[in-house]
């Protein structure tokens, strides 16, 4: 009962969004009135939708591929072997995940600004600094997994550093690499606070066109967007779950 | 391997951050402030209580999600494989969903014609619709469910890793399942539960969409008071010290929880 409840507080926000994306008024509202799927329709003609669509997707996916490629020789160092210091290099480079957003939001705000890398490219890096702990965890994690001593085998049967690196230690950490880039991904495509700093009008992403209706005249575009990365999100975990649990079951 | 990362992370994340609080010092340009401008923001009555919001909601929502999460993980451990799943999904889920969406839903659901008054009001609870949104109630809903995970988690973990050997021994040996379940199985999982405690106080402390959606003027935290200093003046001095303080409060914290945290978040060899 009391767990029912729970899940009733942890669904209830997405429970909501999904009506109110179909409604037809012209303002958010709960329950919905009406059937309509224009809002839909809105988010891909509209242009201020189309246009923060695209922004948001460009910067979601350079900052993946930009943590992946910093984050996994970082993430397969820290977690392939112990060595002295790591515990504190690794405080460092998680730390990101826990300043609050304001902070180094203002201060990137300044110190980018400097460096005139302002606009996409300026938040394509803050976005990268930003998600590069969730590609060192998790391809900690899958590195973690392997046995050091397959790595010296492979050594002192003639292979070298890259070889090892290559055809051991990438192709096993690549489950690490892909999660870690989809949690890049997501929050990237969700920050709102650096990017309300390192954007300009001519150039914003969904997050911000979305906090600039939040707190004004809210349309149900807003809710429609909602419902779409919802929907997708469900899809992919629904997937991954499936897969794990086959797998726990092969084994 | 990683020292592109840390020359990056020094000059994108670090160098920031040093700005920030060099900036504490040295501004106003005219007449740098040093440490007087932390005792200006110390002694500011209005800084002082916009810190008090941050810290008191934080508090109520840590200790909210470590009841509420652990009662959560316990349902998880104890269901069948099925229900595990879905406990787990349900869990997750918002863990993906956008922080903003959910925080607007929350205004949606908590307006004054919002579903939750309308079904007061409806089945005569209350006469009128009662004001929920814009008020600490807001607030801390929003913020429990969107921290929850964070705590289900670590919990869920460590609940994984107690031996049940421990608890057959502990009921043969006398105790009930309720003396078995306080004395046994809590104290074995607290690690996992005191790393979420941590995590969620420290991500709280940051949180700056929520409250602005959700609260009323009572519940404004610092990084309002920073955005303010530095959109509306350009007031380095205050914005500088308040986030310095703020960045010494969570580092200090992420210092003291390391341990816990490191173990219940990071991988390591010797989980395996």
């Amino acid at each position: 009962m009391l767990t029912a409840l729970v899940v009733l507080l942890l669904l209830f926000p997405a429970l909501v969004v999904l009506p109110m994306s179909v409604s037809t008024s012209e303002i958010l509202t709960f329950p919905p009135s009406g059937f309509s799927l224009r809002w839909f329709g809105n988010l891909f003609t509209d242009p201020q939708w189309t246009q923060a669509l695209a922004n948001s997707f460009q910067v979601a996916v350079l900052t993946a591929v930009f943590a992946a490629l910093i984050g996994t020789p970082a993430g397969i160092a820290l977690g392939f072997r112990q060595w002295r210091g790591q515990g504190l290099i690794l405080a460092l480079v998680v730390s990101p995940v826990i300043v609050p957003p304001m902070v180094i939001a203002v201060g990137m705000y300044v110190t980018y600004a400097q460096f005139e890398l302002i606009g996409f490219w300026g938040l394509v890096a803050a976005h990268t600094m930003l998600v590069v702990p969730f590609v060192i965890v998790t391809v900690m994690s899958s590195v973690a997994q392997i046995n050091p001593s397959a790595a010296d085998a492979a050594r002192s049967l003639g292979a070298s550093p890259v070889v090892v690196v290559g055809r051991i230690l990438l192709p096993l950490a690549l489950p690490g690499i892909v999660s870690g880039m989809l949690f890049a991904f997501v929050t990237s495509w969700d920050e709102v606070v650096v990017a309300l700093y390192l954007t300009d009008p001519g150039f914003k992403t969904l997050p911000v066109v979305m906090w600039d209706q939040l707190r004004e005249r809210v349309d149900p575009t807003v809710a429609a967007i909602a419902s779409i990365l919802l929907i997708v999100t469900v899809l992919i975990m629904a997937v991954a779950l499936l897969r794990g649990r086959r797998r726990t079951r092969g084994n | 391997m990683v020292v592109p990362l840390l020359t990056l992370l020094a000059v994108l994340f670090l160098a920031p951050l040093a700005t920030v609080v060099i900036r504490s010092f040295t501004y106003p340009l005219d007449a740098p402030g040093g440490l007087g401008n932390y005792t200006r923001v110390l002694t500011d009555p209005i800084a002082l209580q916009y810190a008090g919001n941050t810290f008191r909601t934080a508090l109520v929502v840590a200790v909210l999600t470590v009841v509420i999460g652990y009662f959560y993980a316990y349902a998880m451990y104890k269901a069948t494989p099925g229900w595990r799943i879905f406990l787990l999904f349900a869990a997750l889920l918002p863990f993906w969903t956008s922080l903003l969406v959910r925080s607007f839903a929350w205004s949606v659901i908590l307006r004054d014609t919002g579903i939750v008054n309308d079904l007061l009001v409806g089945t005569g609870i209350a006469d009128a619709p009662i004001p929920l949104l814009r008020t600490s109630f807001a607030v801390t809903v929003g913020m429990t469910q969107i921290l929850l995970p964070f705590v289900i988690l670590p919990c869920f973990a460590a609940m994984g890793r107690v031996d049940k050997n421990l608890l057959s021994a502990s009921r043969s040996l006398g105790a009930g399942p309720i003396g078995t379940f306080w004395r046994i199985f809590v104290p074995l999982t607290a690690p996992g539960t005191a790393a979420g405690a941590v995590l969620t106080f420290i991500l709280a402390v940051g949180y700056y969409i929520t409250p602005v959606l959700l609260g009323g003027p009572s519940d404004q935290p610092i990084a309002v008071l920073i955005e303010n200093a530095v959109q509306q003046r350009g007031d380095w001095a205050t914005a500088g010290a308040l986030a310095t303080l703020v960045l010494i409060i969570v580092i200090g914290l992420l210092a003291a929880g390391w341990g816990l945290l490191a173990r219940a978040f990071l991988p390591g060899k010797d989980q395996r």
